[in-house]
């Protein structure tokens, strides 16, 4: 090996020790410990209580069951209406391609904070939707801190993670294959089923992972839109931390949650292979 | 599995009028076009000829701006690709990545409709056909080149279609697999008997395995024949030039009509058969010509040889005059090239020989029957 190499593979380590592997001991190190009221709040000790209540406790598994469900259906949303424009975009002729993905990815251009504070003007009961539905005749809707606004907002913060790995396998899908199926008598939504969809499956997995993974954490958009029975876990982690100063606690879930994070993951990862080998 | 039909005459497809224009360019030029069942059809032309555009217009991928295709009688206008009765092998094969190699070959018949233990019945004939045994789990990732090419064969006749459109299906494949796949898609098409239309640019690939050739240019069919006729009978220069006929130059046929005026070089040639006055484009192929250093008894000798003259009621040879200039060394021929005395270089090939050749005058000598008139 080279010095160049060494240097390169070396610095790339040292950033992962520093900024991945480091935060992720020193939780763990504090998910062992004991609260005290003291600062920092916990004594060094090795009690693995705090897992076992995390894993255990009727409203832990709760707020994890009902992550995993609202991450689940955001996903599958993120995937419903995301598919189609990926399908859209890669089928376009080559000049709109571009403007098109810069549209899908234009919102990234102002903070993230920023936008969700938007969808709160928008949702709110005399918000610009309610206006829009009141003008037209319907009646004023409540959609603000409810489960609508959760996934509103679910959706249009993740959907472009769905479309760009979705859109970059149908773009490089061979048009051809298309043209054989159709020849081989094959109806263009038949065509569909049995080449295209199959074909972006990769895209599929990827754009699932890319969505499902952090909607399990989130913590902005069920505490700014969603309503007070969004417990999801990200929300009760911030509780205890921040409300409850329940230090080891909230360590210990964050530890739970990545390990979900990590198992699940591999699981959908085998789940794909086997169907696609 | 389709018996042997015999070669019937009767048509299959007619085209007629058939006109496709992308934007400001016409593919296809009022193009009329007749193939008959059974028989293996070749399109050939070069790049930009339109014989691509015309296979897929056949096959429902284009759309055609004006003209009609009817095929078995029925007209396709309205017909959309899946349901045309017609087959494509394409060029880079189009097989399903994520499918095997059964389930290529499966995909038309399970499309129409075709029960699973007759699709599974089906396949395994014609993976017999294409000589793949025991191939069918395989991804097409798994297989060569030259089998990949078999199975989108395979696949394009699962269906048995009344008509394979094949866009050139040898080009992706090396030179000696190329001439055994050639052989192989002949012998299928005189088993089966189902017609074929295959695309190449290929003119020996076209020569050695049509039933019948059709040469294209600029969208239109500028001569449609059996390979002998094509090739020995070429209707015009680009024809000529295409069937890689080497020496075409502008001639003058005296009132005789047999005997025909190279200007500036001052030989009389004679034709072997009597053609109408005037100026013509006269040929000769360049490995019909034979070369010799002008001593008077290499001339005499070859003159009397006999093997050259294929008609005996001809009485002589062709003979010209020039100047050796360059010779080229292509493996089992010599690529000569001569300058005449009127400036034009004559073109001509002989099997590779050890004998050191320099520029030097040579005489040049050719059979009538060699010798081909086309129109100016």
């Amino acid at each position: 090996m080279t010095t160049a190499r060494i240097l390169t593979l070396a610095l790339s380590w040292v950033w992962l020790a520093l900024f991945a592997i480091a935060p992720l001991l020193i939780i763990l190190v504090i998910a062992l410990a004991v609260p005290a009221d003291s600062v920092p709040p916990f004594h060094f000790a090795t009690d693995p209580d705090n897992f076992t209540t995390a894993a255990t406790d009727e409203l832990y598994r709760a707020a994890f069951w009902l992550s995993l469900r609202t991450a689940a259906i955001s996903t599958a949303l993120c995937l419903l209406f995301g598919y189609p424009m990926a399908l859209a975009i890669a089928r376009a002729p080559e000049r709109w391609r571009g403007a098109l993905l810069l549209a899908l990815m234009l919102p990234f251009w102002t903070g993230f904070l920023m936008r969700i504070n938007a969808w709160i003007g928008m949702l709110r009961d005399d918000g610009w939707i309610n206006a829009a539905l009141t003008f037209l005749g319907v009646a004023q809707t409540r959609l603000l801190y409810t489960d609508t606004a959760l996934y509103i907002g679910m959706v249009y913060t993740y959907l472009p993670f769905m479309v760009l790995p979705v859109y970059a396998r149908l773009a490089k899908l061979d048009v051809t294959l298309l043209e054989a199926a159709a020849d081989l008598g094959a109806t263009p939504f038949r065509a569909f089923l049995r080449v295209t969809l199959p074909l972006s499956l990769p895209g599929i997995a990827a754009g699932v992972a890319l969505v499902f993974i952090p909607c399990v954490g989130e913590y902005v958009i069920p505490e700014l839109l969603g309503g007070p029975g969004a417990q999801l876990i990200g929300r009760v982690m911030w509780e205890e931390f921040f409300e409850n100063r329940d230090w080891p606690m909230a360590s210990s879930l964050a530890w739970l949650l990545l390990m979900l994070l990590v198992v699940l993951p591999v699981c959908i990862r085998a789940a794909f292979r086997s169907r696609l080998r | 599995m389709g018996r042997f039909q015999g070669r019937q005459l009767n048509e299959i497809l007619r085209i007629a009028g058939l006109t496709v224009r992308f934007g400001p360019v016409t593919a296809l030029d009022r193009l009329d076009l007749a193939v008959r069942r059974g028989e293996f059809f070749v399109l050939l032309g070069g790049s930009g000829s339109g014989k691509t555009t015309l296979l897929r217009a056949i096959g429902g991928f284009v759309t055609p701006d004006a003209g009609s295709i009817t095929l078995d009688g029925g007209d396709l206008a309205h017909v959309p690709p899946h349901r045309r009765p017609v087959n494509t092998v394409f060029q880079s094969g189009a097989l399903f990545p994520h499918l095997s190699v059964a389930a290529n070959i499966g995909f038309g018949p399970r499309q129409r409709g075709m029960a699973r233990s007759a699709i599974a019945t089906r396949v395994d004939e014609l993976l017999a056909l294409v000589r793949l045994q025991g191939y069918g789990k395989r991804r097409p990732h798994e297989l060569s080149g030259g089998q990949q090419q078999r199975v989108a064969l395979a696949r394009g006749l699962a269906a048995e279609p009344s008509l394979l459109l094949l866009d050139e299906p040898l080009s992706a494949l090396d030179r000696g697999l190329r001439a055994e796949t050639a052989a192989e898609l002949v012998r299928l098409q005189r088993q089966l008997g189902t017609t074929f239309i295959q695309v190449t640019h290929d003119q020996q690939e076209a020569l050695t395995m049509a039933d019948r050739i059709g040469v294209m240019r600029m969208g239109r069919m500028a001569q449609v024949g059996t390979p002998p006729e094509i090739y020995e009978r070429p209707v015009d220069r680009f024809v000529a030039e295409f069937m890689g006929v080497g020496n075409l130059w502008d001639a003058i046929v005296r009132p005789d009509g047999v005997t025909v005026d190279l200007p500036g070089v001052g030989a009389t040639l004679l034709l072997a058969a009597r053609v109408a006055p005037g100026p013509i484009v006269f040929g000769v192929r360049a490995e019909r010509i034979r070369m010799r250093s002008t001593d008077a008894a290499a001339v005499a000798a070859l003159t009397t040889t006999g093997s050259t003259i294929p008609d005996q009621n001809i009485p002589g040879l062709n003979q010209l005059v020039g100047e050796l200039e360059n010779t080229v060394y292509a493996g089992d021929t010599l690529l000569h090239s001569v300058r005449m005395r009127n400036g034009i270089v004559a073109r001509v090939a002989e099997p590779a020989h050890d004998q050191p050749l320099s520029p030097a005058p040579v005489a040049l000598a050719f059979s009538p029957a060699a010798c081909m008139v086309l129109p100016p």
